[in-house]
């Protein structure tokens, strides 16, 4: 019995351990959202009436809820909430006029900036108005409608792990076209499904996890680190040469910093040993394609030698 | 049928045409592919992964039948390579390819009823069909079924690795027809291999041997 007791004691604090290692690490919190998230970080929210002091308890609407645990992971998070909204917010109870306060797009902050690689967030404002999600019939989509300010991370620029480039950035577009609640909303067929309508690829379910929805469904610019002129279905990409080719349109896009860098740089064998991304067909060798025509020219030139020397020695 | 030996029976005909009329496509196909750009290639890309598949498969199978035939057959034993005096014999062998089939010396091994392959070519037939043939159709059935393939193995991306020995694997069953077809001419006359390959039936080469010799 005892021994069984000091087994339960060492696995408890083992497990105690354990919890204190995975612990999430202290999240940058910016003091002066406390008293924002105090109401809008929670589902129902109190506040005291200033005339008659009487504490009143309400819902909070869901698309006021703020997840702060995602708010301080997100690129935004050493951002006050009067940064970007109104500082009249922090008068309670909130004025009704603040409702129709012009919300702020990514420009409004966001310049074209000497970075490497530039994102070029005007070329990305020009890109947006010419793609479907501007142009259709009541489209009314918004920088905000993709990229939720509360919560975004951006990841085009990480050098790690595409596959999480590539997962997060198709989350984005699922939230709409996954075929499952807004999509059905939008556009009122409720049998939408993505897999069905992809089957022409080899693989749809490979595909989804390697390549991002825009590689086929955007138009890419050169000069804009991330498409976003969605184009309609119709003009999607259904030449597999236009990825599986040494002229990959994925190198001028999901590519663009780090396959195709380290293939130039470190040539074929590297990339197979240490690359974590990889298409059939994108990144050929130009050293193993002139060796291997080395090899053939060779054997040609073999047989031809020993043809003539054959002829004239009958 | 005096001076000839029956060395291929029907069904090995029958196999070696299919197997070099696939290796054709495929190699075909496969440059195609690999030359590929999004401006166009010659055979359409559609129509090469098609016929690439198609081949790849029929390929797998026509395999399968060679693999039973050597084994239930005695063809089999032609592919076993005989370690007795191995350098010497592979190096009289070169050197009868490289110097004395222009001096008219007398092949040092001539094929007959007893010998189908000489070392040299024993050691090719059998390092292709027993070890390049079943990595590229077994890559190449990877390749079709990508989900199969582990992703990472030692820290190498296992598919970009199996894409590449794909690949390796291909180039050099090309190199080899092309040289198996060159030495298909080195009969006494340059069509007789090629004729022997159609009726089944070879010159006895140890039979003109012991001619030259009386």
């Amino acid at each position: 019995m005892k021994i069984k007791q000091i087994l339960f004691l060492l696995a408890l604090l083992t497990g105690m351990t354990l919890q204190a290692q995975d612990s999430i690490p202290a999240l940058v919190s910016n003091p002066a959202n406390n008293h924002c998230f105090s109401c809008h970080g929670k589902r129902w929210y109190t506040y005291s009436n200033q005339d008659s002091s009487q504490i009143i308890r309400h819902k909070m609407f869901k698309d006021l809820i703020i997840d702060t645990t995602a708010y301080y992971h997100n690129n935004h998070k050493s951002l006050a909430c009067t940064d970007c909204h109104s500082g009249d917010y922090n008068n309670l109870p909130h004025k009704s006029d603040l409702k129709l306060e012009p919300l702020m797009v990514c420009t409004d902050c966001h310049t074209d900036t000497d970075d490497t690689p530039p994102i070029n967030f005007t070329g990305i404002t020009e890109e947006f108005k010419k793609s479907v999600h501007a142009t259709r019939k009541n489209a009314n989509a918004t920088c905000w409608s993709c990229h939720n300010p509360h919560s975004y991370n951006i990841t085009t620029r990480s050098k790690d792990n595409l596959s999480h480039v590539v997962a997060y950035d198709n989350s984005i577009c699922l939230e709409c076209h996954s075929g499952m609640g807004k999509f059905d909303i939008l556009y009122g067929d409720p049998k939408s499904n993505l897999i069905a309508k992809h089957k022409w690829l080899p693989d749809p379910v490979k595909h989804f996890k390697n390549v991002r929805c825009i590689e086929c469904h955007a138009e890419i610019r050169e000069d804009v680190l991330v498409a976003h002129n969605i184009r309609p279905k119709e003009e999607a990409v259904r030449n597999c040469t236009q990825c599986h080719s040494a002229d990959s349109r994925l190198k001028y896009s999901l590519y663009k910093y780090q396959l195709a860098q380290n293939i130039s740089e470190k040539g074929i064998l590297s990339s197979i040993v240490s690359n974590r991304d990889f298409a059939i067909g994108t990144n050929p060798s130009p050293l193993l394609n002139l060796i291997s025509l080395l090899i053939f020219a060779s054997a040609l030139g073999g047989v031809a030698i020993h043809t003539i020397i054959r002829i004239m020695k009958k | 049928m005096s001076g000839k030996v029956y060395l291929y029976p029907i069904w090995i005909r029958l196999w070696h045409i299919l197997n070099a009329l696939l290796c054709l496509i495929l190699i075909i196909t496969g440059i195609s592919m690999h030359y590929a750009s999004p401006e166009g290639t010659r055979i359409s890309f559609g129509l090469s992964v098609t016929m690439h598949n198609i081949s790849g498969i029929l390929l797998s199978v026509n395999y399968v039948i060679f693999f039973l035939g050597n084994l239930f057959t005695g063809n089999g034993l032609n592919y076993v390579i005989q370690f007795r005096n191995f350098s010497n014999r592979i190096w009289k062998q070169m050197r009868y390819y490289a110097f004395g089939v222009f001096l008219k010396e007398q092949a040092p091994f001539p094929i007959g009823s007893a010998r189908k392959f000489n070392p040299l070519q024993q050691v090719t037939y059998a390092a292709i069909m027993y070890l390049i043939v079943p990595v590229v159709f077994i890559t190449g059935w990877a390749l079709l079924f990508p989900n199969v393939i582990v992703e990472k193995w030692l820290g190498i991306d296992t598919f970009a690795l199996t894409d590449f020995l794909h690949i390796a694997a291909g180039f050099g069953i090309s190199i080899f027809l092309i040289i198996h077809l060159y030495f298909a001419t080195m009969g006494h006359k340059p069509t007789d291999h090629y004729k022997a390959m159609w009726t089944g039936y070879h010159d006895d080469e140890t039979e003109h041997e012991a001619k030259d010799h009386l």
